[in-house]
């Protein structure tokens, strides 16, 4: 149940609309301005919910101001460049405490759950710094859904990374308990994507495709650690694992770019 | 109307009313809507964002003891003489009108 204002949960809305066609500084803009239109409507002595019955719906909003602007819906300079400054945050965040947490898995055996939990906890709140809640369309829960999402995909590949670009942490033996919280997290990924989906059906389909390709062949990686352990189909579980690590590597060098380009733009 | 049209007339609109004293986003949209009441707010908001951008209007806080923080706009040098181009081309549509009758 949310707590937001009428307002509150308007200019939020809107802002997330905005995100996809506007940079930061003109959504900044934007919200000042249907600040100040709420303000000055409250004076004239309407109620919040008036307000935004006489407005249109935020989407509705944030198209027409697309419209006037001539921008097209998805901006993907924009939109990527401000993507992209979390995405590498987050994998840099994932590959360090990821690396940890493989060490830890490493030296302490199946003791490591607590230190493996207190990493996780870690993870959330840096990676939480890392993504504002005006991202995220709706209630408070969907907030929570999302940076959920973001953060155990980030945890997820930062983890197998670590594994594949510090050799010298991993182990046969190592990450029974690092396989269940990652294969947890991923559980958890899958159900958020559901959720994520059924409020964003405009940008769901490139989502999901790409989302659920890299989640299933981390899954697939992370059971490859359980088969290190039972000594089964190896190999072709070993060659989901490189894809995967693969398709988040490709993903760095497109964020490189853009904040290459962003800087000198 | 058409919407080129339209926003041709609203941009002449917004600078005569900034030409005759400086006034706040809200205040200036509430006057236009008064004459022109299918008027969508965003329509106004992005006009009044692209004069700022474009160098015709300056934007300054209100200093305000009490009630909302406002921005108000104020009409720049090259927003009177873009006003003055706007006005020039109304009375050359003007007098061709008048030739062909209208």
């Amino acid at each position: 149940m949310s707590n937001h204002s009428p307002k509150e949960r308007f200019l939020r809305r809107l802002r997330f609309w905005l995100a996809f066609s506007f940079g930061e500084e003109e959504q900044a803009d934007i919200i000042g301005d249907y600040t100040e239109w709420f303000e000055n409507e409250q004076l004239a002595g309407k109620s919040q919910e008036a307000i935004c019955a006489a407005l249109h719906t935020p989407r509705v909003v944030a198209e027409h101001l697309r419209q006037e602007a001539g921008r097209g819906f998805f901006q993907p300079g924009i939109l990527l460049k401000q993507a992209a400054l979390r995405a590498l945050g987050l994998f840099f965040v994932g590959l360090g405490l990821g690396g940890a947490a493989l060490r830890i898995c490493n030296q302490s055996g199946s003791s490591c759950f607590y230190p493996l939990l207190w990493l996780v906890l870690l993870y959330f709140i840096m990676g939480s710094a890392l993504l504002p809640g005006q991202m995220v369309p709706g209630r408070a829960g969907g907030t929570l859904f999302f940076r959920g999402h973001l953060l155990a995909a980030g945890l997820s590949a930062g983890t197998i990374l670590a594994q594949l670009l510090l050799p010298r942490l991993t182990h046969p033996q190592s990450g029974v308990w690092c396989v269940l919280v990652l294969d947890t997290l991923l559980l958890g990924l899958v159900c958020m994507q559901v959720f994520i989906l059924s409020r964003l059906p405009a940008a769901g389909a490139f989502l999901l495709s790409l989302h659920l390709f890299g989640g299933m062949a981390v899954l697939a990686y992370t059971h490859n650690q359980l088969h290190l352990l039972y000594g089964s189909i190896r190999q072709l579980v070993e060659m989901l694992a490189y894809g995967s690590a693969c398709l988040y590597l490709a993903a760095l060098l497109p964020c490189l770019v853009l904040l290459f380009r962003g800087r000198k733009g | 109307m058409d919407g080129q049209l339209k926003r041709g007339i609203l941009n002449i609109c917004i600078l005569q009313l900034l030409r005759q004293q400086d006034r706040y986003g809200y205040d200036l949209i509430k006057q236009i809507q008064a004459f022109f009441p299918d008027t969508e707010e965003s329509t106004l908001y992005t006009i009044l964002r692209r004069m700022n951008t474009d160098g015709l209007t300056e934007r300054y806080d209100s200093p305000v003891s009490h009630g909302p923080q406002r921005k108000y706009y104020r009409l720049t040098g090259q927003g009177r003489e873009r006003l003055q181009e706007y006005l020039a081309d109304w009375e050359q549509i003007e007098a061709v009108f008048s030739q062909i009758g209208l």
